[in-house]
């Protein structure tokens, strides 16, 4: 029965990172599972690259580890492992039954109606920055193809380096080619709008909060990953209009 | 009008990006309504002061503390809600226009815009540790006590 609730206190944690949870974050629901499930002693280590579980039951010491290589942003996924680990911890949802849950997340597949949506984000950013309508339906056809591409490319590099530079790079590249067709565009807002929704929003938030919960490790790293996609980004639009 | 223009804008371009992060349904309106909040604030504070810097940090303070607040209430973990609700207030812009001039050899000038989103989103992530800060020292034991009130008054 404690295998169990090592089990789905691992997996548990290993989603959260995965999903772009923080780190405290992670520790926690591990801790609250392990203890839930009769523990005496806990001890977590979670990096964004990785977790290590100790735990004392009966007289026994279990040590396991789970190392993390992909990472993806899914907000909803955050929030579903989040209330999972309430449930599991209060002792109204058992173990197996979380474990069954975990694994039918549904993976990344839905890529099509994510980019939909994120090219209506760079439309709106468009319009929001001062662009007017032609520039808007621009930002939508641009964002859309540019969107897709980040999504194939994110299979191939798990690093958002490389993602975030092709994605920058075919926004810049699509609207120089609106401005061959269309002369009196201002390119700018389309450009601007397509890498409002690339920007490395939660890696830099999530960096601050782990650092001020103490997760030194883990708050450089992040840092370190936000850095190379916002540099990653700027040099694709700069490399671009440098042409 | 223009301004109506771009807060509707602001609030779309916050819900959909919520959207393209599949987040959950009960975080759809209260996320892109701070994100109004917090561009507006900003524009109110740059235009009476001049200073992007402070509007920057107080608009990111009015988008924050509120979603701390709110993702206690709803019971969701509060990067969920600050990640949609500070996206308006990211320099893309800034960022963009420094590329432009280093793309025109402009090195002064590409320089001086570079630092500018340094600075700029320096005071962002300030804003985002005052708040979290506040989070985890006043509201979280806060909201234990009247969770454990609510609990005990059940029984």
């Amino acid at each position: 029965m404690f295998d169990l609730y090592l089990d789905l206190s691992l997996l548990l944690s290993t989603a959260m990172l995965k999903n772009g949870g923080e780190t405290y974050r992670a520790e926690e629901c591990a801790k609250n599972i392990l203890s839930a499930g009769g523990a005496d002693e806990v001890e977590i280590l979670a990096f964004p690259t990785g977790i290590t579980v100790m735990a004392r039951y009966s007289g026994k010491t279990y040590t396991r580890v789970r190392s993390l290589k992909v990472r993806v942003n899914n907000l909803g996924n955050i929030d579903f492992l989040n209330s999972l680990s309430r449930e599991v911890s209060s002792g109204r949802m058992n173990p197996a039954e979380a474990i069954s849950r975990i694994n039918a997340l549904p993976e990344q597949k839905d890529f099509l109606k994510r980019s939909v949506f994120a090219c209506f984000t760079s439309a709106a950013f468009t319009l929001m920055f001062g662009g007017n309508f032609l520039e808007f339906i621009l930002a939508i056809a641009v964002a859309f193809i540019a969107q897709l591409v980040v999504a194939q490319l994110k299979k191939i590099g798990s690093i958002t380096f490389f993602s975030n530079m092709g994605g920058s790079i075919l926004t810049a590249l699509l609207a120089r080619l609106c401005l061959l067709l269309l002369p009196d565009i201002n390119i700018s807002y389309i450009i601007i709008g397509g890498i409002m929704p690339l920007l490395p929003g939660l890696a830099t938030i999530n960096a601050i909060r782990d650092t001020l919960y103490g997760d030194l490790v883990s708050g450089g790293a992040r840092g370190i990953d936000a850095l190379l996609s916002a540099i990653a980004i700027a040099a694709g639009v700069g490399l671009v209009l440098a042409i | 009008m223009e301004l109506l223009i771009t807060l509707t804008a602001t609030f779309f371009a916050s819900l959909f990006f919520g959207l393209s992060l599949s987040a959950p349904k009960r975080t759809l309106f209260v996320a892109p309504v701070l994100g109004l909040t917090g561009y507006l604030v900003f524009t109110l504070i740059n235009n009476a002061t001049g200073s992007e810097y402070s509007a920057a940090f107080f608009g990111t303070l009015a988008a924050c503390i509120p979603a701390e607040v709110f993702a206690r209430i709803i019971k969701t973990p509060a990067t969920v809600i600050i990640f949609i609700s500070v996206i308006p207030l990211v320099p893309g812009m800034m960022l963009y226009q420094s590329m432009l001039f280093f793309a025109q050899n402009n090195f002064t000038s590409g320089t001086y815009e570079i630092i500018r989103t340094l600075v700029y989103s320096g005071c962002m992530a300030i804003a985002i540790t005052v708040s979290t800060v506040l989070g985890k020292q006043l509201l979280t034991p806060l909201f234990k006590r009247i969770n454990a009130k609510k609990i005990g008054s059940k029984h």
